[in-house]
């Protein structure tokens, strides 16, 4: 009786010692399915959207799950930090790698027989990455948890590199979208209306080599007086586009308040302004101004380091036009503090025309990289004389383009024309009503 | 654009062949800041064949920077495409332009 007793309890405690084993491979095995999965939520993962600290949280919860951890620190040296698993041992982790800057190599494994494991390991491209695991307490990292650590920080690399692209391309992006904005902003300087004045005909353009131009054009009509001036700034681009903002802006406003001075008055005044701005971002800028009376058969022009401003005549004798170029009587705005130019008289009869350019024009190269030319646009000018300013304008845009192809814009391209179409004030009258600056007729 | 600087009697002379455009213009700025000889340098453009307007800005910054320390920058015989640009800018009324040094 009592044998069977024994056998029994025998049985009865075997069968209590199966039962713990199988609960325990239960366990195990539950917990290597998670690890599993946790593996492959791992893999699946991309990065391509997420930024670092996302990317850092994600390695962070996924890695204490795969390597089975008490707990788990990730950070990257751009100061994304994130913890997983048991909070007191992710601090005791921090405590180890730090919250900022390069963890040294020297920090590899710390392991206290009684307590814990600690490993470290750097990761990604030049290590930027640190995962710092704990052990369970009382237990050291298995071989295969090694390897999983391995693992998880090579996967951990290559996540870290793409989140820093995506985030670079982000930045790219932003910065694009600025510079398109600025771009815009600085195009609204530029008129969308010609003047509409009885007796001329004016048209005009702007076409940047780049998003934003440096060229500019404006207007300004006021009582029996509309003065134009053509700019361009030196370099290209947002820098120039900006300048070219505060400049135009300036020039129209002068050119408002001084339409009764001359357009040599007007330009002292406009360099006087921005002078000191230019001086201090070491930018200089060519400008052009003409300033014509209504009625008028003459127009004054004033140049300050501009390309040629050309006046167009026709002459009947030989059925075709004669051309006269205005070239500089100064060097351009922000050369000079105290800019001196003087007034050029041009005739301007009904059907004569006056040009204002930007050396985008005649600097075009072709193929070859021989130059459009001053020369070639006077000819161009020379035929044109009979047309609206419009077509001219079309004619020169398409000759400059014509001359170009196949090859990339070099210069922002600016023309404004005007052209008389109805009669007025002769030169001599205009030469009585004053203008110390006019140096000839 | 190739860049030097030779010294004839301890006078410095920046010399700047080929393109000079907005490319190149910070290796000139680098040399004209490093040129520490009182009374200035000239800049010889006889062997430039193209000028842009941001090179034209460097240039002007450099007869400024001259000016304010009481010496003048000159341009050595400048080359034909360069000589239209000056002429073209008006530069030519604001630099002492020499041809025939």
């Amino acid at each position: 009786m009592s044998e069977h007793v024994t056998v029994g309890v025998d049985l009865v405690s075997r069968l209590a010692t199966v039962e713990d084993e199988l609960t325990r491979t239960t366990a195990a095995l539950i917990d290597a399915y998670d690890q599993m999965l946790a593996l492959y939520e791992l893999v699946q993962g991309g990065a391509a959207s997420l930024s670092r600290l996302e990317v850092v949280q994600q390695l962070a919860r996924q890695a204490c799950q795969v390597i089975g951890a008490h707990a788990v620190v990730v950070r990257d040296l751009g100061d994304a930090v994130a913890i997983a698993g048991d909070t007191s041992s992710a601090e005791t982790l921090l405590d180890v790698i730090g919250t900022t800057g390069p963890v040294p190599s020297t920090l590899l494994r710390a392991v206290d027989t009684q307590s814990s494991d600690v490993l470290v390991k750097r990761f990604g491209p030049s290590y930027t990455g640190v995962l710092a695991v704990h052990a369970p307490p009382g237990l050291r990292l298995t071989t295969a948890q090694l390897k999983l650590v391995d693992a998880v920080a090579n996967h951990g690399g290559q996540l870290l590199e793409l989140a820093a692209l995506h985030e670079a391309a982000l930045e790219t992006a932003i910065m694009e979208r600025d510079v398109a904005t600025a771009a815009t902003l600085a195009a609204q300087v530029l008129p969308t209306r010609m003047p509409d004045i009885e007796g001329i005909d004016v048209s005009g353009r702007c076409d940047p080599a780049r998003l934003a131009s440096g060229d500019y054009f404006t207007f300004a009509d006021i009582d029996d007086t509309l003065i134009v001036a053509v700019g361009d700034v030196s370099g290209k681009g947002l820098p120039a586009a900006l300048m070219m903002t505060t400049v135009s802006t300036t020039t129209r406003s002068t050119a408002l308040r001084l339409h009764r001075r001359s357009p040599a008055e007007v330009l002292q005044a406009i360099s006087d302004d921005v002078y000191e701005y230019l001086d201090v971002t070491g930018m200089i800028v060519t400008t052009a101004i003409v300033k014509w009376q209504r009625g008028d058969d003459v127009i004054a022009v004033a140049n300050a380091g501009h390309s040629p401003v050309f006046s167009v005549s026709a002459n009947r004798a030989s059925r075709s036009c004669d051309v006269t170029r205005v070239p500089p009587s100064s060097p351009p705005l922000g050369v000079l503090a105290n800019l001196r130019s003087t007034v050029r008289l041009l005739p301007f009869r009904p059907g004569d025309m006056v040009v204002l350019g930007s050396d985008g024009l005649a600097e075009q190269e072709d193929a070859s990289g021989a130059l459009l030319g001053y020369d070639e646009l006077e000819r161009l000018l020379a035929h044109g004389g009979t047309t609206s300013s419009d077509d001219v304008v079309a004619q020169l845009f398409d000759a400059v383009e014509c001359h170009g192809a196949g090859t990339a814009q070099s210069d922002d391209r600016t023309v404004v024309v005007l052209r008389r179409t109805a009669a007025g004030a002769t030169v001599d009258e205009f030469v009585r009503r004053g203008g110390s600056d006019v140096v000839s007729a | 654009m190739n860049i030097r600087v030779t010294t004839t009697l301890s006078f410095p002379t920046v010399v700047i062949e080929g393109r000079f455009d907005a490319h190149e213009t910070a290796a000139f700025r680098e040399v004209v800041d490093s040129i520490d000889t009182p009374g200035g340098f000239d800049i010889d453009l006889s062997e430039t064949r193209f000028i842009d307007s941001a090179a034209l800005s460097e240039l002007v910054r450099a007869m400024k920077h001259a000016r304010e320390h009481g010496y003048d920058v000159r341009l050595l015989r400048p080359s034909d495409p360069v000589s239209v640009i000056l002429e073209l800018t008006g530069l030519d009324l604001a630099f002492d332009v020499v041809d025939h040094p």
